[in-house]
């Protein structure tokens, strides 16, 4: 098949980061190929060079065989490179026509001939069989329809070339399945679509070329047809890779947290979460599954104090702590991994051992009086640095510097050496590479058959199925079904998780 | 780098470097337009020459008041709140410490001073808080409720002075109070100036900031609310009471700076007597990156430029008012660097999504 774009020898350099490190990579014709690797692999990096956000240091890109110099969006553009990002721009009260072609309308003096607009991305979207609704606003559209606009935007300003940044991490699974269908026929129509993913799964599942990074480098470059997961996992990785963590069965003793009819408002003062009662209990792990936006992060909140409830109680054994300041539930046994890791679970800007001392600064023997002891404060950081494997140059040295992972398991560091009653761990591995996660895992799993009670709030069906015992399924605040973990499956949850019970046949829903 | 677990490290030098930089900057544009004006260009270095050299007594009377107002800046602003009314906290601290000295007249010699500064720490603490509890019980933004207090506090001090501790015989008529027994005064040091030991106690302030900043919890909590206050909750910390703590000290450190002015300068409490100070205050602590330490040298550096304007007065025929400008130029500088560190960080921004664990999911996007 054609070769359509070559990135050949392409460098880059962040200050000291070399993020991308003399890859050559082609793309072809209606091919979907697909850049995996870890966080910091470099792939995102690659795809702006291509794009035309970033110059790279030394290197070459050739399109349709002839170099070429792309030194912002629009020289991409007019090379028929389109990107779709993995947050949308668009603009949420404009219609889907507006969108799409804002700035690129047709008419003339400003005045924007809405019919030939219309027309002209009417035939687009036929051709590529993308279907969305072209007057709509794009407020109202699901994130999956919000992200075919994206595509649709890129297509109609003329893109051959079309590149994906993540764009399965928004989505549910049948968002995923549809998305995939659009992308096997755009390469059908003779477009080059690359796929920046670090889910292997889906990666097997739509691509024909694989491309795997490491560390800025290009670490190996397969056909889909001929490889599998466990030698995806170990190129991105460097070594062999447990997928599924085993564990085994449990008994689950006394209740540890108990809740009953629990509610609490969003930021905009919403109901967030409308009257709940579960319960979890000694050396059991409850799942939360759902789609993002239903009332997780807010339970997340409620459970450790960060927000108030507007109903309800609270139980951590027998005690009530509904109305208990955060530091109290901690000092009570609650440990929290926060889901947004960056702007709640570390101060970037604070270093490792500050980020570590977080939940114990005030305590002898890292502080007397007031006065912290700074030796052992880093003797401290330097403890847990090692116990908990984080890949860190010292313990002074700005969190920021770590890779994603190794800040997630600075963070489990933190909440885990406080031998947490209850574990919240919401989204524990998000963004997190496939090493990381198995290591996550297994620490979750350790708490667990400790006994200890761990609450998980995922939108990783994976890893909920993987984890739990027992499953939880939230939808628009509210509980819409139970699993026990053995019969739980993807399509099962999935039909709950967008509020589908009623189709369900009845044995699968308790 | 930013290691606050080391009082001194190699990026207070790298700072230290960049700001002889930005001063160097600023006097030759400000001679620049003293070139412009037709004055003397080298008037400014003449006279913060002298103010070094011949003068360096009225240099540390002035840095007195400046290294502590900047010392009550960085309370503020080492825990992320924005306290612009240290003009008013320092007026509140310093009528009150005129008043204790008028009131309680036959006091004692140390135990004097010492009432008069507790009284005068007092009220800049409780006006201070004022803006405080705005802010932690009902979200009035400090940078509004603070600002607008100072006026407040001119009118209600005028009002002292005005009314019921008007001056008499000499002072009737000059807008100030009677002046306060000798037993009250801060000794004098490098006579004639009008230099006093209020210098001192700057400097151990300086020290006990810079402990309380990097050696507490208090200081770790400042910093946490600072840089990430949903982290600070996260973990446990009660935001609502370090911003009100914070206040506290920066107001009892604006109101001691009044109290310094009265007991070591002025003697009486002249209403308006040191308009601005408090926000010299702030520039001080910015130049100096908020450090304690360093605000004892950018507090120097002010001094010497004030007293250098009424030098330069004296020696050549350059208005004092074109130290404004001068002034104005290091606040623009110095304001510039943060805007500088603002843009690269943009720039920084698109590759460290790249490096940074992703964050699509964010709330409200599913919607």
């Amino acid at each position: 098949m054609e070769v359509t774009v070559e990135l050949l020898g392409i460098v880059k350099r962040f200050g000291s980061v070399l993020a991308n490190d003399d890859v050559t990579i082609r793309f072809r014709r209606g091919q979907i190929h697909a850049v995996i690797g870890e966080n910091g692999a470099g792939k995102s990096t690659l795809m702006n060079v291509l794009y035309g956000l970033h110059q790279p240091d030394s290197g070459e890109i050739q399109i349709y065989g002839s170099p070429v110099s792309i030194k912002d969006t629009h020289d991409a553009i007019a090379l028929h490179i389109g990107m779709v990002h993995q947050h949308f721009m668009l603009s949420p009260s404009l219609t889907v026509l507006e969108n799409i072609v804002l700035g690129q309308a047709p008419g003339c003096l400003g005045v924007v001939n809405r019919a030939a607009a219309l027309r002209s991305v009417r035939e687009v979207a036929s051709r590529y069989g993308l279907d969305v609704a072209l007057n709509a606003r794009v407020r109202d559209l699901s994130v999956g329809a919000m992200q075919r606009v994206e595509i649709l935007k890129a297509l109609y300003r003329g893109a051959q070339i079309l590149i994906l940044d993540e764009p399965t991490a928004v989505l549910i699974p049948a968002e995923v399945e549809q998305l995939f269908d659009i992308l096997r026929h755009l390469a059908d129509q003779g477009c080059t679509v690359v796929f920046i993913s670090h889910k292997l799964k889906e990666v097997l599942q739509v691509s024909d070329r694989i491309s795997v990074m490491r560390g800025g480098r290009l670490e190996g470059e397969v056909e889909t047809a001929a490889t599998d997961e466990q030698e995806l996992a170990r190129l991105m990785v460097g070594r062999d890779v447990v997928f599924r963590v085993s564990k085994d069965a449990t008994t689950p003793g006394r209740p540890i947290l108990r809740v009953n009819g629990l509610a609490a408002e969003d930021n905009r003062r919403l109901p967030a979460i409308r009257g709940i009662d579960f319960e979890v209990r000694e050396g059991e792990i409850v799942g939360i599954a759902g789609v993002e936006g239903n009332g997780q992060t807010e339970l997340a909140e409620v459970l450790t104090g960060l927000r108030p409830t507007t109903g309800g109680s609270i139980f951590l054994r027998e005690i009530d702590i509904t109305r208990t300041s955060t530091r109290r539930r901690q000092r009570l046994g609650i440990g929290h991994i926060p889901e947004d890791r960056l702007a709640m679970g570390a101060d970037l800007e604070s270093t490792i051992a500050e980020n570590l001392v977080l939940n114990r600064y005030n305590r002898p023997p890292l502080s007397r009086w007031g006065v912290l002891n700074m030796s052992a404060i880093r003797g401290f950081a330097g403890e847990l640095v090692g116990r908990f494997n984080v890949v860190a140059p010292r313990v002074d040295a700005p969190i920021k510097e770590l890779s994603g992972g190794n800040i997630q398991k600075a963070i489990l560091a933190r909440v885990l050496h406080d031998e947490p009653v209850l574990l919240i761990a919401a989204q524990p591995t998000r963004g997190v590479d496939v090493g990381a996660i198995e290591y996550i895992h297994r620490e979750i799993i350790r708490l667990r058959d400790q006994g200890n009670g761990v609450l998980l709030i995922s939108a990783e069906l994976d890893e909920i199925i993987g984890l739990s015992d027992r499953i939880l399924v939230m939808f628009e605040g509210a509980i819409a079904g139970e699993m026990a973990d053995t019969e739980a499956s993807e399509q099962a949850l999935g039909l709950l998780m967008t509020g589908a019970a009623g189709a369900l046949p009845a044995e699968a829903v308790q | 780098m930013r290691s606050p677990l080391a009082l001194v490290d190699v990026s207070v030098l790298q700072t230290l470097a960049r700001q002889i930089v930005l001063i160097v900057m600023a006097l030759v544009l400000a001679s620049i337009v003293l070139y412009l004006m037709n004055y003397d260009p080298f008037a400014i270095l003449k006279g913060t020459y002298r103010s070094i050299i011949t003068d360096f007594g009225d240099t540390i009377r002035w840095a007195t008041p400046l290294i502590l107002a900047g010392l009550a800046a960085a309370a503020a602003f080492r825990a992320g709140v924005w306290n612009l009314g240290i003009d008013g906290q320092l007026y509140f601290g310093a009528a009150t410490a005129a008043i204790v000295g008028l009131v309680a007249s036959d006091l004692p010699f140390p135990l004097s001073i010492v009432a008069a500064m507790l009284a005068g720490i007092v009220a800049g603490a409780i006006w201070a808080l004022l803006a405080a509890l705005l802010r932690v019980l009902w979200g009035a933004n400090e940078v509004v409720t603070t600002l607008l207090l100072n006026f407040v506090a001119f009118e209600v001090t005028d009002y002292l002075v005005l009314e019921p501790f008007k001056g008499t015989g000499l002072m009737a008529g000059t807008m100030s109070t009677n002046r306060i027994p000798d037993s009250f005064w801060l000794e004098r040091i490098l006579h004639p100036s009008q230099a006093n030991i209020g210098i001192f106690l700057a400097f151990a302030l300086a020290l006990v900031l810079a402990f309380v900043l990097f050696r507490t919890t208090t200081g770790y909590e400042f910093k946490l609310i600072r840089q990430n206050w949903r982290f600070a909750r996260h973990g446990g910390v009660d935001v609502k009471q370090v911003v009100v703590i914070s206040m506290l000290i920066s107001g009892a450190v604006a109101g001691l700076v009044g109290v310094v002015e009265i007991l070591g300068v002025h003697h009486r409490f002249p209403a308006r007597f040191s308009l601005g100070l408090g926000f010299d205050g702030i520039v001080v602590s910015l130049l100096a990156k908020n450090h304690p330490i360093g605000i004892i040298a950018s507090g120097f550096f002010f001094g010497a430029l004030r007293n250098g304007a009424m030098n330069m007065e004296r020696l050549t025929d350059v208005p004092r008012s074109m130290v404004e400008v001068v002034q104005a130029i290091f606040v623009l500088l110095v304001s510039a660097q943060f805007a500088m560190g603002y843009v690269s960080n943009l720039r920084n921004w698109r590759w460290r999504r790249e490096r940074r664990p992703r964050r699509a999911h964010s709330r409200g996007e599913l919607r």
